[in-house]
C-alpha cells in the first residue's frame, strides 16, 4: 500500500520536480543514542543541519549503506535502497550513492587520474583488445571530462598529498561521479578547508549540483554553510528530525525552541494570551511573557531556572494566534534582527505600546561585539513587571543583531540604557507549541 | 649576570649528548675497529672457501624463502588482527610476539620436539625420507618461527594506519572487500609491509639459537661463523663478519627507507 503510493509519487517528480525524490526513514539504537529519523525531500541539494552528535553522519552513512540500522526505509525516486520490511538491505556497492567523507578519503598512492578512474570498471586483459582499447579509449575521455568539468586539468599526475584542500575536495566530487551515481552524499565537505576560501567553494559547489543535477544530501553544523547552499534543510535534533523546510521555513519560523536555538534565535520566551492594563495604544490582546529565556544567560552565569520578569510584547505578525482564548500557554522567540535598537531619549519616558502595536523596552546594555558588519547586542530587560507568583527577579538577557551602521547611531556604552520596540514583526510562535 | 642566565638556562640536549654520544660509541667503535684490524689481504681468500660460499647460499636461499612463507601467511594475518573483530583476538596477539621473546634456543628446542625425528610431524615425513631437522627444511623452519613476528606486527600496524574512511568510499564506489583488500589496503600499507618483511629477513637471515639447535647441518653463515669461531679462532671468522656487517647495513638503510615512506603516506 505504502510502495504502490510511493511509486505513483515518484512517477510524478519527473513532471514537477517538486515531489519527494528521496525517502529515509531510520531507527536504531547506537549504544545510548537512539537514531528515529523520517524525513522527504525533493531533488536538488538537501543540508542535513543540526548540532554535533545530532545524528548526522550516522543518518548519511546508514544512507550509503556503511551502516546497517536495525528498520528503515531508503528509497531514491523508484530505487529502494533499504526496506528492512520487505527484507531488502542493499551493500553499499550495488546502492550506486557516491559518498565524500570529512577529509575526502582520496586514495594516497594514487595519482589524480587514477583516483577519479577508481571506479570505472577494469579494462579487460589482451583478449579482443580492439575492444579493449575501445572501453580504454572510452575510460580515457570520461575521465578527461571529469578532469575538465571539475577543473582539474594539468593535475591528473599528481598524488592527492600534493593538492591544496579545495582541489582535493574537487577530486573527491569527480571520483564520486565517475562511479555514475543517483545521489551524492557529502559528510561536513568545507571543515578540512581553511574559513578563508569556504564561501568561494560552496559556491562553485552550488554550481556543480546545477551542472550536474545531481541529489546532493550535504550534512553541517554551519549556518552560513546552510543558508547559501540549501534548497532544503533537514534540521536534526537529538536522533530525530526536529523540522524539514527551505531556508526560509527553518531560519526564520523554526518550529520549536530546539531548531530556534540551532538557527541561532536564543531569545526563547514562554507565556500565555492576556488582556494587557489600558494604557495608551495597548492592543485588547497580547502576549504576557512569563519566562525569557537564552542560552546566553547560562553563558553569563545571570540566571537559571525559569523564574523572572514579566513582560508584554505584542501577538505575532503572522496572525498564527486567534486572540480568543484567554491565558493560552504560548512560547516563541524575539526574532534578534527584527529588533529597532534606539537611543533612549533623555526627557521623556516612552509609551509602553506605540500606535502601531509595536512594545517598548527599556533595556540595559551589557556588551556589544562587532563582527564584520553586524554588532551583537547583549541586552537586559528592565522595565519588568513582577511576576505574578510574586517570585522576586532573576532577569533575563537578549541576545540582538544590529548592523555595523546603525550601531554607529546610537553607539552606546555597556551599562547605559537602550529602548528597544519589539513589533509583531520580531515575534515567532513556535508551531509545536498550543 | 648574562653568564649566569647562560648557565642556567643551558639547551637540554647539551646535558643530553653526552649519555647519547657515549652509548652511540659503544655500539660503533667494534665495527670500526674490526675494519683497522681485519687482516685485508686475506679476505679475499677465505671469502672463496667453498664451504663459505656455500653457507652463504643456504643463508641467502633459506631466509629468502623463509621471508616468502611468512609473507603469504603473515600479511593476511596482519590484516586480521588490525581489521576484524574476532574472540581471542587479544590472545591471537599475544601469541604473536612470544616468538619475540622466547630465547631462540628455547625456540629451537620446541620445533625439535614437534618437527623432530620423534616429534608428532617430524615422525611421518622421516618416515617418508624427508627429514625435517638437521635439513634446509629445517633451517627454514626454524627461521620462519622467528622472523615471523617481525612481519606480523608490522603489517598489523600498517594495515591499522589506512584510514577506514578509504575502505568505506572504495566500497561505496563498488568495490567488494577482496578488490579493496588489493586496491586500497595492500598498496596504503605497502611501505610498512615491505619494511616488516625485510626486516623478517634480516631477522632469518641473522638466526642462530634456534636453527643450531634445529638443524646444525646444512651450515647457515651464523651458524659457519660459530664453526670457525670455535675451531680455527677470532681471525678465521672474521672476512665472513665483514660479509655479514655489509649485509645487515645495506638492509637496515632499506628498512629505515621504507619505514620513512610509510608514514610519509600516513601523513597524507
Amino acid at each position: 500500500m505504502e510502495r504502490s503510493k510511493h511509486h505513483r509519487m515518484t512517477d510524478r517528480v519527473k513532471v514537477v520536480g517538486k515531489e519527494a525524490l528521496l525517502t529515509v526513514r531510520l531507527k536504531q539504537q547506537f549504544g545510548n543514542f537512539r537514531l528515529d529519523i523520517d524525513f522527504q525531500v525533493p531533488a536538488g541539494l538537501t543540508v542535513l543541519f543540526g548540532f554535533s552528535g545530532a545524528g548526522k553522519s550516522l543518518t548519511l552513512r546508514s544512507m550509503a549503506g556503511l551502516l546497517h540500522p536495525r528498520q528503515g526505509y531508503v528509497a531514491i525516486g523508484e530505487h529502494v535502497l533499504f526496506d528492512s520490511a520487505a527484507g531488502i538491505d542493499l551493500p553499499a556497492q550495488e546502492r550506486h550513492v557516491g559518498y565524500v567523507p570529512q577529509h575526502y578519503a582520496l586514495f594516497p598512492h594514487l595519482t589524480v587520474a587514477q583516483n577519479i578512474s577508481f571506479a570505472l570498471p577494469k579494462q579487460p586483459a589482451r583478449i579482443g583488445w580492439h575492444k579493449g582499447r575501445e572501453e580504454r579509449q572510452a575510460q580515457h575521455a570520461r575521465v578527461d571530462e571529469l578532469l575538465a568539468a571539475l577543473e582539474l586539468k594539468g593535475l591528473e599526475r599528481q598524488y592527492p598529498a600534493t593538492l591544496s584542500g579545495g582541489q582535493q575536495q574537487r577530486v573527491a566530487l569527480a571520483r564520486a561521479l565517475a562511479a555514475q551515481p543517483r545521489l551524492l552524499l557529502l559528510d561536513e565537505p568545507f571543515n578540512a578547508l581553511d574559513i578563508a576560501v569556504r564561501q568561494r567553494l560552496r559556491d562553485s559547489l552550488k554550481r556543480f549540483q546545477r551542472r550536474f543535477s545531481i541529489p546532493i544530501v550535504l550534512v553541517t553544523h554551519d549556518h552560513d554553510e546552510a543558508q547559501q547552499l540549501a534548497d532544503t534543510i533537514v534540521a536534526l535534533q537529538h536522533g530525530r528530525v526536529a523540522q524539514v523546510g527551505s531556508v526560509q521555513d527553518i531560519f526564520f519560523t523554526p518550529a520549536t525552541p530546539d531548531v530556534a536555538r540551532l538557527v541561532g534565535q536564543q531569545n526563547i520566551f514562554g507565556g500565555y494570551l492576556a488582556t494587557p492594563t489600558r494604557e495608551e495604544y495597548s492592543p485588547a490582546r497580547a502576549l504576557r511573557v512569563e519566562w525569557l529565556q537564552s542560552e546566553i544567560q547560562t553563558q553569563l552565569a545571570v540566571a537559571q531556572g525559569t523564574g523572572g520578569d514579566c513582560y508584554w510584547l505584542p501577538l505575532p505578525g503572522d496572525a498564527s494566534l486567534s486572540p480568543s482564548s484567554l491565558r493560552m500557554p504560548v512560547s516563541g522567540c524575539i526574532r534578534n534582527d527584527e529588533v529597532l535598537v534606539q537611543r533612549l531619549p533623555s526627557n521623556l519616558m516612552p509609551p509602553l505600546w506605540t500606535a502601531r502595536g509595536a512594545v517598548q523596552w527599556i533595556a540595559e546594555l551589557l556588551e556589544a561585539q562587532t563582527h564584520g558588519a553586524i554588532v551583537r547586542l547583549l541586552v537586559r530587560p528592565c522595565r519588568g513587571e513582577q511576576a505574578e507568583s510574586g517570585q522576586n527577579v532573576i532577569r533575563s538577557v537578549l541576545e540582538l543583531y544590529v548592523s555595523r551602521l546603525r550601531w554607529r547611531e546610537i553607539e552606546a556604552m555597556p551599562g547605559e540604557c537602550l529602548l528597544l520596540e519589539i513589533g509583531p514583526e520580531a515575534i515567532h510562535r513556535f508551531a509545536g507549541s498550543s | 649576570m648574562i653568564y649566569v642566565t647562560k648557565r642556567r638556562y643551558r639547551n637540554v640536549s647539551s646535558s643530553l649528548a653526552a649519555p647519547a654520544l657515549l652509548l652511540m660509541l659503544y655500539l660503533v667503535i667494534p665495527v670500526v675497529y674490526l675494519l683497522f684490524t681485519l687482516p685485508w689481504y686475506a679476505v679475499p681468500e677465505q671469502l672463496a672457501d667453498p664451504e663459505a660460499i656455500g653457507a652463504l647460499i643456504t643463508s641467502l636461499l633459506s631466509a629468502t624463502l623463509a621471508t616468502v612463507v611468512i609473507a603469504l601467511f603473515g600479511v593476511p594475518l596482519g590484516y586480521l588482527l588490525a581489521r576484524k573483530e574476532f574472540p581471542a583476538r587479544g590472545l591471537f596477539t599475544l601469541l604473536v610476539y612470544l616468538p619475540l621473546v622466547f630465547p631462540p634456543v628455547v625456540s629451537g628446542i620446541l620445533l625439535l620436539l614437534l618437527y623432530g625425528p620423534y616429534g608428532l610431524i617430524g615422525t611421518p615425513f622421516a618416515s617418508a625420507g624427508l627429514e625435517l631437522d638437521s635439513s634446509f627444511a629445517g633451517v627454514v623452519l626454524a627461521q620462519i618461527f622467528v622472523a615471523s613476528p617481525f612481519v606480523i606486527i608490522a603489517a598489523r600496524s600498517a594495515f591499522e594506519a589506512v584510514d577506514p574512511a578509504l575502505e568505506q568510499v572504495a566500497a561505496t564506489l563498488g568495490k567488494g572487500s577482496l578488490a579493496i583488500f588489493w586496491q586500497v589496503n595492500l598498496p596504503v600499507a605497502r611501505a610498512g609491509i615491505i619494511a616488516g618483511l625485510l626486516l623478517g629477513w634480516l631477522r632469518a637471515l641473522g638466526e642462530f639459537g634456534a636453527t643450531v639447535v634445529m638443524a646444525y647441518h646444512p651450515y647457515t653463515l651464523p651458524v659457519y661463523l660459530y664453526v670457525q669461531l670455535s675451531g680455527t679462532g677470532v681471525n678465521a671468522a672474521l672476512p665472513l663478519v665483514l660479509l655479514t656487517l655489509a649485509v645487515s647495513f645495506i638492509g637496515v638503510g632499506l628498512v629505515l627507507w621504507f619505514q620513512h615512506m610509510g608514514r610519509q603516506r600516513e601523513a597524507q
